[in-house]
């Protein structure tokens, strides 16, 4: 992603070096940014601050703590986080009640399912589940590291999690019957 | 199960989104370097706060560590007025031996009245200062037959004792106002313990001492204030110069003052020094290249329809442009202090006059400036701009005390530091700091 030549111009305030540190970090850092803030017209704003946080507190990366990739993306995360508590990117509140528990696999479900498909199941999601479910599946994180990061109790993190998936499962079965009348 | 979500991880983390023409660098350099602007003087912000509340936290600390040390002088002067309190008047019911019992023996080559008159001052001096009542009185009538009545051994040196009781009268005479009168029994119980008496006049004299002579103790003193101060250029300044603002800064001291000879005293300590400046930098570009990409540049009409079809292209346009950088610098100086000085005062104030020098232990710069037409920033005790590392300053200061008790005082003053070495590790420039702070604390006496 970035080597270690440029993160050392960049530790120096190498103007060139800012350019080519964006320019190899861009894509990542849009493709974490546009999966936890749902308002696209908030993406510029947000990875400006990004970068101008990587520029400021690169110093503090160790290399021998881990990959750059994971010291970025822990810090992107953040900053998406602290964006929507801000409420700059208004959380959606769905009731759970609706929610029930089926046993169709939703991972069998989701390994038919194009990725712009399950991109915009998850832009549907309430942005609750939507930030624990990507934090937990897709970014890998264990529950105490979700909940040092958003804010609220393993236990929640591992609730809003169960019901991430069964809101995932609900709206994956319920589009089926949808595509399955309209084929009829 | 969560690993079964392989795909999704994979779909999802892949980077092959294309990315929106407004994300390149071009577009976005300029408000990510805003930002970090922002970011830079929230943090210095911060940072200030944070050290005000540490250095806020220490002192309260020491000030809570100090507390027990304070309380426990507090009861060991109490036990000590006690003791003394409670001396004499055991004396004088103390069996007559040593010189009391020769005393007691010249007695008898005294004439009446002359003992009559001693005697009764000495014991009235007693009355005061050792807490003689009436009580105690009565008892000391009680012991009268005992004593008189003891059997009187011829003496070599009749009247041994008597003139020490007459010089004590002189002292004694003073207090004669505000005693109470005593029946004649009492009188002549006293005359069996004149020597008894003396040590209660020698302390009524000591502390008439006490209240007139200044005696330095030594201190523990904890200041804290606010310092102004300049760069202290020589004749070739800087280019960032004209820039530069030294703000209000902070200051804080622990020293401790040992007492010599004359009225001189030695202090040694730490002092903290932050000294804040603004640096507010900002350039009129006349010339500043405008690119407006993909706009209209014109508009051409069909001749034979008369639509109008509109030309797109980039318009770089030259517009005058201000550009300006705010910044907050700050330099962290840890200093040991050491100066020799001059006390006077009385039973409630102080002042002193200190002389000498202080030597930076430890150091820190922060901050961003214009240096060589470029903006740098900066951290540490030596950069390009600036070595705080190991200085000397020389020191001129001045407080004055006011005792809140015999433990504790108020205590305001100014000193003046000046750097005896170079700050300025650029060629050609030469910088000594003046910093003038005034300080208000506590002094804490100790025994």
């Amino acid at each position: 992603m970035v080597d270690s030549d440029i993160l050392s111009r960049v530790k120096q305030r190498d103007h060139a070096a800012f350019k080519a540190m964006y320019e190899g970090c861009i894509a990542y850092v849009y493709a974490v940014v546009r999966r936890y803030v749902a308002n696209e017209s908030a993406h510029q704003d947000v990875i400006q601050e990004i970068f101008a946080r990587v520029f400021l507190s690169v110093h503090t990366f160790d290399a021998a703590k881990g990959e750059f990739k994971y010291w970025l993306r822990r810090l992107v995360i953040n900053q998406c986080l602290q964006h929507t508590r801000q409420g700059k990117s208004p959380a959606v509140v769905v009731p759970i009640d609706g929610i029930v528990e089926t046993d169709t696999s939703v991972e069998e479900q989701l390994t038919n399912l194009s990725k712009e498909q399950i991109e915009g199941y998850l832009q549907n999601m309430p942005d609750g589940y939507k930030q624990v479910f990507m934090l937990v599946v897709i970014d890998e994180y264990s529950h105490t590291e979700v909940s040092e990061m958003v804010g609220i109790s393993p236990e929640t993190s591992r609730s809003q999690l169960s019901r991430a998936k069964n809101w995932l499962r609900n709206n994956l079965i319920n589009n089926n019957k949808i595509s399955l009348a309209g084929g009829l | 199960m969560d690993s079964n979500f392989d795909k999704l991880k994979k779909s999802l983390a892949e980077n092959n989104q294309p990315l929106p023409p407004e994300l390149n660098w071009e577009h976005m350099e300029d408000g990510i370097f805003e930002k970090m602007a922002k970011l830079q003087m929230q943090q210095e912000e911060h940072r200030g706060r944070t050290n005000w509340v540490r250095l806020l936290g220490a002192g309260a600390l020491i000030a809570v560590l100090l507390l027990p040390l304070f309380c426990t002088w507090h009861v060991n002067i109490t036990t000590d007025a006690v003791s003394s309190r409670t001396g004499p008047v055991q004396v004088e019911y103390a069996k007559p031996e040593g010189r009391e019992a020769a005393v007691l023996n010249s007695s008898d080559n005294v004439q009446p009245a002359t003992r009559t008159e001693h005697t009764s001052r000495n014991h009235y001096a007693a009355h005061p200062s050792g807490g003689f009542t009436s009580t105690e009185g009565e008892q000391a009538s009680a012991e009268i037959p005992k004593l008189v009545d003891h059997p009187i051994p011829p003496t070599e040196e009749p009247g041994k004792g008597i003139p020490s009781t007459a010089q004590s009268a002189k002292h004694i005479n003073t207090l004669l106002p505000f005693l109470p009168l005593t029946n004649p029994s009492v009188i002549l119980t006293s005359a069996i313990a004149i020597p008894t008496v003396e040590p209660v006049v020698s302390v009524s004299e000591n502390s008439t001492a006490r209240k007139n002579d200044f005696t330095p103790r030594k201190r523990l003193v904890l200041l804290g204030g606010l310092s102004a101060w300049s760069p202290g250029y020589g004749q070739d300044k800087p280019e960032r110069h004209p820039f530069e603002q030294p703000l209000a800064s902070g200051y804080a001291e622990m020293s401790y003052i040992h007492p010599l000879k004359g009225g001189y005293m030695l202090m040694a300590g730490l002092q903290y020094h932050q000294l804040e400046s603004r640096f507010d930098w900002s350039q009129t570009i006349n010339d500043y290249k405008l690119t407006l990409t993909d706009t209209i540049i014109g508009v051409t009409t069909n001749a034979l329809t008369g639509k109008p079809t509109l030309a797109y292209g980039d318009v770089t346009l030259s517009v005058k442009a201000k550009q300006t950088v705010l910044h907050y610098n700050t330099t962290r100086i840890l200093q040991v202090p050491v100066a020799v000085g001059k006390t006077w005062g009385n039973r409630s104030w102080q002042a002193d006059v200190l002389v000498g020098g202080a030597a930076a232990v430890w150091t820190q710069s922060e901050g961003l400036t214009l240096y060589q037409g470029a903006l740098l920033s900066y951290s540490g005790s030596k950069t390009a701009l600036i070595n705080t590392q190991w200085n000397i300053n020389g020191l001129l200061k001045g407080r004055l005390t006011y005792l809140l008790s015999d433990q504790i005082g108020v205590t305001a003053g100014a000193q003046f530091q000046k750097s005896l070495t170079n700050w300025s590790a650029e060629n050609g420039v030469r910088m000594h700091p003046n910093v003038l702070s005034f300080e208000l604390g506590l002094s804490c006496y100790l025994k």
